[in-house]
């Protein structure tokens, strides 16, 4: 049975290994991670703090620095169907027209992600004349205010002209938000969004994306934690423990249908707020150190299903439409491996 | 309430000019291209805020009237010069030979003086006295002005510069890079810097007047902004191997400085937004990180302006650098010296000189940090709008 049946690939990732090099270790942060990212749809990335799931992304224009490195895998970018572009090998001056243009990135916290000594439409105008989409710093100027009226920014002929400190969170992010729009990419990596604004901001800021993605024809991968968002956003999940995707299907699949323990656990840990519960469920044991982690299925230390055959990695298992899980119990009633 | 009202502030005087002369200019330019003003109003608020910022520091005032004033020397003192800088004045009143200050001499019709040198006849007051040649004190400190600022602005243009470059490069490359530039570094930081600048203007002169004779627009540039007469042109030589041997030892402090706060800088996400949006690696240093650490760069080069002054001044004095007759701080008071304490002047007055230019940079330097602070602006700002 195929997997991503139907699915016009946009990114894939192949066999990914990151390590970084500290001085307690060679911290193997991302270990052996596939996946494919369909034209189009929404792909999040699910998991808790240090699973590497901002490495991920950050690996897909090669943002990532000493001490960390891409030790092998294959980075597949397709700006149009059947041309593909291997990001691991271009050279530097060739990632930087793809980074921003092709590919642009929402950070997690706004107030970092602006220059304190420039005004929004500065970056904005910084933003297309690095990728001379526009003449001068004048006009780009004017086209910012464009991309604020389309970032919802309100009052963006005056807003254009702000620092930002003079704007609010949700404020700054939307500033984000249109830099990121301004050059028109075909992919947006939103990396926690909406971790640094409040619940009210999140609902809009993940309106605004979600009729940004619809309008402009975007792919959307957006890297969370939080279930509601997850379950609210997104086409297909990717559920990411200590470096490796452990389980990946259709948002439905994944939340009416958890197969690897640690997603249950994941899913059982989400507050109903409809129930007042009395303690709080939480995963025993804690994330593995990933300079020394642990033999075979990273998750077993903590797997209550925990069997011999744990010590040795284990495979993809497909175990239904778009739908794989990589854990032993699988083994027997699997419909296949994905190689 | 009564506390609000003794925290309530008036302007002071000086504000009041900082307002007019502001106002007065914006609309001037306002009228040469229209609409300014309003585009730039937060900006000339901004300004006006850290003018009452320094109005509001005795140190800096003071430093800033003694750089104002050393600069305004410099640059308008040769014409002012009562005489000029190697005037020889024994040759027409033996009076002037170690004359003290305050003593008159008297030029006569049909002198030397009158007739080749062309001074006007009549009784001189020599303010600050003469050396053994009978040179002017007061003219040469004027011309030794000239010679400082030059020396300090051709060393801060470029040495600093190399520094912050290499600093912005070895900080945000790391690796290899930074092990090979901060190695080189050590090295100049670990041998005393006024040694290996006595050591290369020992070396470079004749190095230097081969190129100033091969390239002869060079060297009338210089001269003109040394203010020396065209048969000095020898002396340049020694005056320019000065300024590139402050050049080959003034830019490891820079580096080391630049570096360590190019390694926090670059840490900061909108450093890593910038390369995620395919800004290139040289518009991320100049845009994005060195901005964003020019501060305590622009303290540390107003504080090092004195230090240029001085370290010019000691390496006259040591016999390198500029020659007699070319007037220089440092090594009038080494001519002098051979006189003190008989003519004290000599020794004290440059001396004088060169301790107020070097204390008014250090004092900008030390209040610079207040008054670059945006949250001194703020608080000035809530004093005086409370009265408004």
């Amino acid at each position: 049975m195929p997997v991503n049946e139907g699915c016009d690939p946009i990114i894939e990732v192949r066999d990914l290994y990151i390590n970084f090099y500290t001085y307690a270790g060679v911290v193997k942060a991302i270990d052996g991670v596939s996946f494919t990212v369909c034209r189009g749809e929404t792909y999040c990335l699910v998991g808790e703090t240090g699973c590497g799931k901002t490495v991920t992304s950050k690996a897909l224009t090669k943002l990532i620095q000493a001490p960390g490195r891409i030790e092998k895998g294959k980075i597949i970018y397709y700006p149009e169907p059947g041309n593909p572009v291997d990001i691991i090998s271009v050279s530097e001056d060739e990632i930087r027209k793809i980074r921003g243009k092709e590919i642009a990135y929402i950070f997690q916290d706004p107030s970092a992600a602006l220059d304190p000594l420039y005004t929004i439409g500065h970056h904005i105008a910084e933003t297309m004349t690095a990728h001379r989409l526009v003449k001068s710093m004048k006009e780009g100027f004017r086209e910012a205010i464009k991309y604020l009226k389309r970032a919802l920014m309100p009052e963006p002929e005056e807003k254009v002209k702000s620092y930002p400190h003079e704007l609010s969170g949700g404020m700054k992010q939307r500033g984000v938000i249109a830099t990121s729009l301004s050059t028109k990419p075909k992919v947006i990596v939103a990396d926690e969004p909406t971790t640094a604004v409040d619940v009210t901001i999140q609902a809009q800021i993940m309106k605004l994306l979600r009729d940004l993605k619809s309008e402009e024809g975007l792919t959307l991968i957006l890297i969370t934690h939080n279930m509601g968002l997850v379950a609210e956003m997104c086409d297909r999940v990717a559920i990411m423990y200590a470096g490796r995707i452990i389980e990946e299907g259709l948002v439905f699949d994944i939340f009416k249908n958890p197969r690897h323990p640690y997603t249950r656990a994941l899913l059982n840990a989400v507050i109903n707020p409809l129930f007042k519960v009395s303690k709080l469920e939480s995963i025993p044991g804690t994330v593995p150190d990933l300079i020394r982690p642990p033999r075979g299925c990273r998750f077993h230390p903590r797997c209550p299903f925990f069997s011999e055959v744990c010590y040795n990695r284990p495979p993809n298992f497909i175990i239904g439409r778009n739908h794989k899980v990589a854990c032993w119990l699988y083994r027997d009633n699997a419909l296949g491996v994905e190689d | 309430m009564s506390s609000e009202e003794r925290e309530v502030y008036e302007k002071k005087i000086l504000d009041k000019i900082v307002d007019i002369i502001l106002d007065n200019l914006a609309s001037a330019i306002d009228r040469v291209r229209p609409g300014w003003k309003t585009r730039n109003e937060a900006r000339i608020e901004e300004f006006k805020l850290t003018l009452y910022a320094l109005n509001r520091s005795p140190p800096g005032l003071l430093g800033l009237s003694l750089v104002v004033f050393f600069i305004l020397i410099a640059l308008i003192g040769p014409y002012i010069a009562p005489f000029s800088y190697d005037m020889p004045l024994v040759l027409c009143d033996q009076r002037a030979y170690l004359a003290p200050p305050g003593s008159t001499i008297t030029i006569r019709d049909g002198s030397l003086c009158s007739d080749v040198y062309g001074i006007k006849p009549g009784n001189y007051t020599l303010i600050l006295g003469a050396d053994d040649f009978g040179r002017d004190l007061f003219s040469r400190i004027l011309y030794g002005a000239r010679t400082s600022l030059v020396v300090a602005v051709m060393v801060m243009v470029l040495g600093p510069l190399i520094g912050i470059t290499l600093g912005l490069i070895s900080g945000y490359r790391g690796g290899v890079i930074d092990e090979v530039i901060m190695r080189l570094t050590d090295v100049f930081i670990a041998f005393p810097g006024l040694i290996l600048a006595i050591a290369f203007s020992a070396v470079l002169p004749d190095r230097v007047s081969g190129l100033l004779t091969s390239f002869p627009p060079l060297a009338s540039i210089s001269l003109a902004l040394f203010s020396l007469k065209p048969e000095h042109v020898g002396s340049l030589a020694n005056l320019l191997s000065v300024v590139i041997a402050l050049w080959i030892v003034w830019w490891p402090g820079y580096a080391r400085v630049v570096r360590g706060m190019v390694l926090s800088t670059r840490e900061n996400v909108y450093v890593e937004a910038a390369r995620a949006i395919g800004v290139p690696t040289y518009a991320i240093l100049f845009r994005h990180i060195l901005p964003n650490i020019l501060g305590p760069i622009l303290v540390f080069l107003t504080l090092d302006f004195g230090g240029v002054i001085l370290v010019e001044a000691g390496l006259s004095f040591l016999g390198l650098g500029a020659v007699p007759p070319i007037a220089d701080w440092g090594r009038i008071v080494y001519d002098g010296a051979e006189y003190f304490p008989r003519a004290w002047w000599l020794v004290f007055f440059p001396g004088l000189a060169t301790l107020l230019a070097v204390l008014g940079f250090n004092l900008i330097g030390d209040s610079l940090r207040d008054i670059l602070d945006p949250k001194t602006r703020r608080k000035i700002e809530f004093k005086v709008k409370g009265r408004r």
